[in-house]
């Protein structure tokens, strides 16, 4: 486990700022969701925090660590893509194993780890399968395996379940938030499905057009809207909002 | 009659239309390699008889005998030019992939300045007629001095074969995605292994393919090699077929038996590497 601190984080593409100099301290096994429309920046805030894009100023910090200039594989991450991204031509056995394989673990850890890994999401009868061989809910399923092999400090997830069926990505949220309950770590979850965000999250963070519009609890941002676009982003059906002069800023009704 | 079973005839009719169809196109694109094997075998009257001899009278292995048989008795140097070829297209096969792979990935991956510039340049230098160029490719190799060496032939087939190669490959990495390399790099690869571990296995059998065409390209190529070389120290197959022309005759049975020998290997090259192309590679990395 570890905390995460963004410091005055930038992403620029050539002109245009995707992130512009966003803050955010994360504790200690906290589960924060970022979460706003497409092309909000939530996505390339949760890359630059993986460190596979680079980060145009600011500086973030893993576990009291500077990290802004350490390649992925040194900054103790794990991250679930959107896609998967599932070594297609190696077995699930193989794909949950790798990270390990790489780092030059004894085959005996290797084993055992990917055998604890696959208890915890149900996957022993799937082990020589491949990828190809698995349905939607499965391959999701050996991604998270893959990252929680890993054991990292921080679990990164990017819109994980936004490829499965609704009634898969309910019965999968509960996993992720008992998997979040038995593996304690620090989690950062990109969405743009604010149930999600209400649903798993500790905290969550709404973006939009590159900065943070609201941080706090689901209740927070649920009763206590800091914008109106938080207002109008929150809850379904969404805040209605109207027009309104404030003739009687007294009245117990305006409070 | 049914309607279920007018629909079975109909499904029938149409299956054994299709296989007739296939047959016709099959037995056109075979037919010439066929009549070069079968004519390996048959003596010059029969070839050029007028009108044709369709069905073989004589067939025998004299042409191969002399063929292999030394020089005086019809032989050419069949082992020289074999290896020249080996060598010379081996060679230009392997450099050539071996840029294609660093240029295909960078087309496929990184950003840069002049990327399509660049590109379309590789793709244009294609449009020109490698023949138009042999004169200049001569002069300057004379004058450079490696006429008639392995040498000139490697650099000018790896000349040749590179954009082509560059462009499948290019392909066949666009086909992996991105978010491979990236999860095999939060799972602890550098870069270059992530390469060899996750994108290099995927995009395999697209490489192995390449390699193939780089392979025919120079094993089979006739009109440069016929100006770069001289003699025995770098005449290609292709170019030992003019040994069979002499001032008035050509000697076709012979020409088609060096032709056979020719195709074998490239044959078996390209069994081998095919087993390898349609390995059950299954795709389903991502969602699907």
């Amino acid at each position: 486990m570890a905390t995460v601190a963004l410091d005055k984080l930038v992403k620029r593409y050539g002109p245009v700022e995707a992130v512009r100099a966003i803050d955010l301290d994360i504790a200690d096994g906290e589960f924060v969701a970022l979460v706003g429309p497409s092309g909000c920046g939530k996505s390339t805030t949760l890359r630059m925090i993986a460190g596979l894009e680079e980060i145009s100023s600011g500086v973030v910090r893993i576990g009291g660590e500077v990290v802004n200039d350490l390649p992925p594989r040194s900054r103790n991450i794990s991250m679930v893509f959107q896609s998967y991204a599932l070594y297609p031509h190696m077995s699930v056995r193989e794909n949950l194993g790798f990270s390990l394989k790489i780092a030059k673990r004894p085959q005996s850890e290797i084993d055992q780890r990917v055998v604890e890994a696959s208890e915890i999401l149900h996957l022993n009868a799937l082990l020589d399968r491949r990828p190809s061989q698995l349905s939607g809910g499965q391959r999701q399923r050996v991604a998270m395996g893959r990252a929680i092999v890993r054991k990292p400090e921080v679990f990164l997830f990017d819109e994980p379940l936004s490829n499965l069926d609704a009634k898969l990505r309910a019965q999968m949220r509960t996993e992720i938030k008992l998997l979040h309950a038995r593996v304690p770590s620090t989690v950062i979850y990109v969405t743009h499905d604010q149930v999600e965000a209400m649903t798993l999250a500790d905290r969550i963070v709404i973006m939009r057009d590159g900065v943070i519009e609201q941080a706090g609890s689901p209740d927070e941002v649920f009763h206590r809207p800091a914008t109106r676009f938080v207002a109008g982003f929150i809850g379904s059906p969404t805040m209605n909002l109207l027009d309104a002069a404030s003739a009687a800023l007294r009245s117990p009704a305006a409070r | 009659m049914t309607r279920n079973e007018s629909a079975r005839l109909l499904r029938r009719l149409a299956g054994a239309g299709h296989f007739l169809g296939l047959f016709a196109a099959y037995l056109i694109i075979c037919l010439p390699g066929f009549w070069v094997v079968l004519n390996s075998f048959r003596p010059t009257v029969e070839i050029m008889a007028k009108p044709p001899v369709w069905i073989p009278q004589s067939l025998s292995f004299d042409a191969y005998r002399a063929m292999f048989g030394g020089l005086g008795q019809g032989g050419i140097p069949v082992w020289d030019y074999f290896r020249n070829s080996l060598i010379i297209s081996v060679t230009s096969t392997v450099i050539a992939i071996a840029i294609g792979m660093a240029g295909g990935y960078a087309f496929a991956r990184f950003r840069f300045r002049g990327k399509s510039a660049l590109f379309l340049g590789l793709m244009l230098s294609r449009t020109v007629p490698g023949i138009a160029l042999s004169l200049p490719l001569f002069i300057i190799f004379a004058r450079v001095g490696i006429i008639d060496t392995h040498f000139a032939l490697i650099v000018t087939y790896v000349a040749l074969n590179v954009p082509f190669t560059i462009w499948l490959v290019d392909g066949f990495f666009r086909q992996v995605p991105r978010d491979l390399a990236e999860a095999a790099q939060i799972d602890g690869c550098r870069r270059w292994q992530a390469f060899w571990q996750v994108e290099f296995p995927l995009a395999g059998p697209g490489i192995a393919s390449a390699a193939i065409f780089a392979f025919m390209t120079s094993w089979n190529e006739f009109a440069l090699a016929s100006q770069l070389t001289r003699s025995v120290d770098s005449k290609t197959l292709p170019v030992g077929l003019l040994d069979y022309t002499s001032e008035f005759t050509i000697d076709w049975r012979g020409m088609c038996a060096l032709a056979v020998v020719m195709i074998a290997p490239a044959f078996v090259f390209t069994f081998i590497i095919q087993k390898r192309l349609v390995s059950g590679l299954t795709f389903g990395a991502v969602k699907g």
